[in-house]
């Protein structure tokens, strides 16, 4: 006995190190247990509250600036709007003579980004918003610019979002030029890899990505980004393609939580 | 309950805490294209130099719980390391290191720290490990460590075991 309390005393230290070791791996094998999902939600409701107040306090001293691009951005809108009209009743009119009956509608929940993910690599943001009832998990999130990344946490009135430079992140997207299909990925950096693109696929600097819609929580035709920088090798089977994301990641305020309404009128 | 125990409570309830909410509310904003610095390791340092390896490693491993859970990565890939770099700089003390010593063995827990972070995170992305080693692991110590020197410089009143 005198023997353990001895061995206790003298290697404590080594032996907390060790519990703690083993607890980590334990955390990361089981990260879904309800313990762990308990200290997750109730460290983002905590941080989500401090967020809140930070935030009101910036946006307070930011409202003239705010109003006067939400003033501009709108009359740019009202603008594209008078000619896109025209477009959407064409397309209305085509999909009833095709008989198009089934199709998905988008509403769109306002939330606004208080924080962001405490670790090294930005991989998320935490999200408020008043109507966080209608969110649930892998909802897609956007802003006006394009795709953000989708909802993996939520608890009271708050979520964590996990965005496309997410080392866990996989897009199906699809280049808007010549519909060609590919996945996009975290670079390791502050942009996007489009992968599985073959070297025979003609991919030119500028091109525009969209999500494909063949995934079931991106819907599809969100802008994803646009390509960068386009290399090909001999030795790869696909091209390496650099795509710079259409959102700013560390400039963002408000973002839209995109909820799938199912409509089956013709 | 005795006064160092009264006295690490209110330093982690403070500094410790604090250190995540900056991490998450402020650092965002001092990042440097995509390098920036671990308030939450530095105060991880601090502690265990004040206090030892034993509470350096528990308060590494409650903060990196803490700053786990507000990711959307796996729990406990943070909290691994900053109880190892918690035990580390605690033992330091016994090392009995000057002051250059002192911050040249802090360099090597941070690369180290931020060496196994990226080592968790490679399993879960494309780009090769080396390539993070020299676009992140470098710039995110140089700046963890400039940090360090700045937080010591004001904090060092409440850390020093003076």
């Amino acid at each position: 006995m005198t023997f353990i309390k001895h061995f206790l005393s003298r290697f404590r230290d080594s032996l907390a190190l060790l519990i703690y070791i083993i607890l980590s791996f334990l955390f990361i094998l089981s990260s879904d247990s309800m313990i762990l999902n308990g200290v997750r939600k109730t460290m983002l409701v905590s941080m989500g509250t401090i967020g809140n107040v930070f935030g009101s306090i910036e946006s307070y001293l930011n409202l003239r600036e705010i109003n006067r691009q939400l003033a501009l951005e709108n009359t740019r809108l009202a603008f594209e709007n008078f000619q896109i009209q025209d477009a959407i009743l064409e397309n209305i009119r085509l999909r009833q003579v095709l008989q198009f009956k089934h199709e998905l509608q988008y509403d769109l929940i306002p939330a606004k980004v208080i924080g962001f993910s405490p670790v090294d690599i930005v991989s998320g943001l935490l999200l408020s918003t008043e109507d966080i009832a209608r969110v649930q998990k892998n909802n897609a999130v956007i802003t006006a610019d394009g795709l953000v990344g989708k909802i993996v946490e939520i608890s009271g009135r708050y979520a964590i979002c996990q965005i496309l430079l997410d080392p866990n992140s996989r897009i199906s997207a699809r280049l808007q030029r010549n519909r060609e299909l590919g996945m996009v990925i975290w670079d390791g950096a502050n942009a996007l890899l489009l992968d599985y693109i073959p070297n025979t696929v003609s991919v030119k600097p500028g091109d525009v990505l969209f999500t494909s819609g063949l995934s079931m929580i991106f819907p599809s035709n969100i802008k994803i980004g646009t390509v960068s920088e386009v290399e090909i090798s001999t030795e790869k089977l696909f091209q390496t393609i650099k795509v710079q994301s259409a959102v700013s990641f560390n400039r963002l305020e408000e973002v839209f939580i995109v909820q799938v309404v199912e409509s089956n009128e013709p | 309950m005795n006064h160092e125990i009264k006295y690490i409570l209110t330093l982690f309830f403070f500094f410790g805490l604090g250190s995540v909410i900056v991490q998450s509310l402020l650092v965002p904003y001092i990042t440097i294209h995509v390098w920036r610095p671990d308030f939450v390791l530095i105060i991880v340092l601090l502690m265990a130099k004040r206090f030892g390896s034993l509470k350096g490693s528990t308060v590494g491993f409650i903060l990196g719980i803490l700053q786990d859970s507000l990711t959307a990565m796996p729990i406990g890939i943070s909290a691994l390391p900053k109880a190892l770099a918690g035990y580390a700089s605690g033992k330091a003390r016994i090392l009995l290191l000057g002051g250059t010593m002192y911050l040249v063995f802090f360099m090597l827990i941070i690369f180290f720290h931020e060496l196994i972070v990226y080592g968790f995170m490679q399993f879960k992305t494309e780009v090769s490990y080396p390539l993070l080693i020299v676009s992140r692991v470098f710039p995110n110590t140089i700046y963890s460590i400039i940090m360090l020197f700045i937080s010591n410089y004001f904090l060092n009143k409440y850390f020093s075991t003076e």
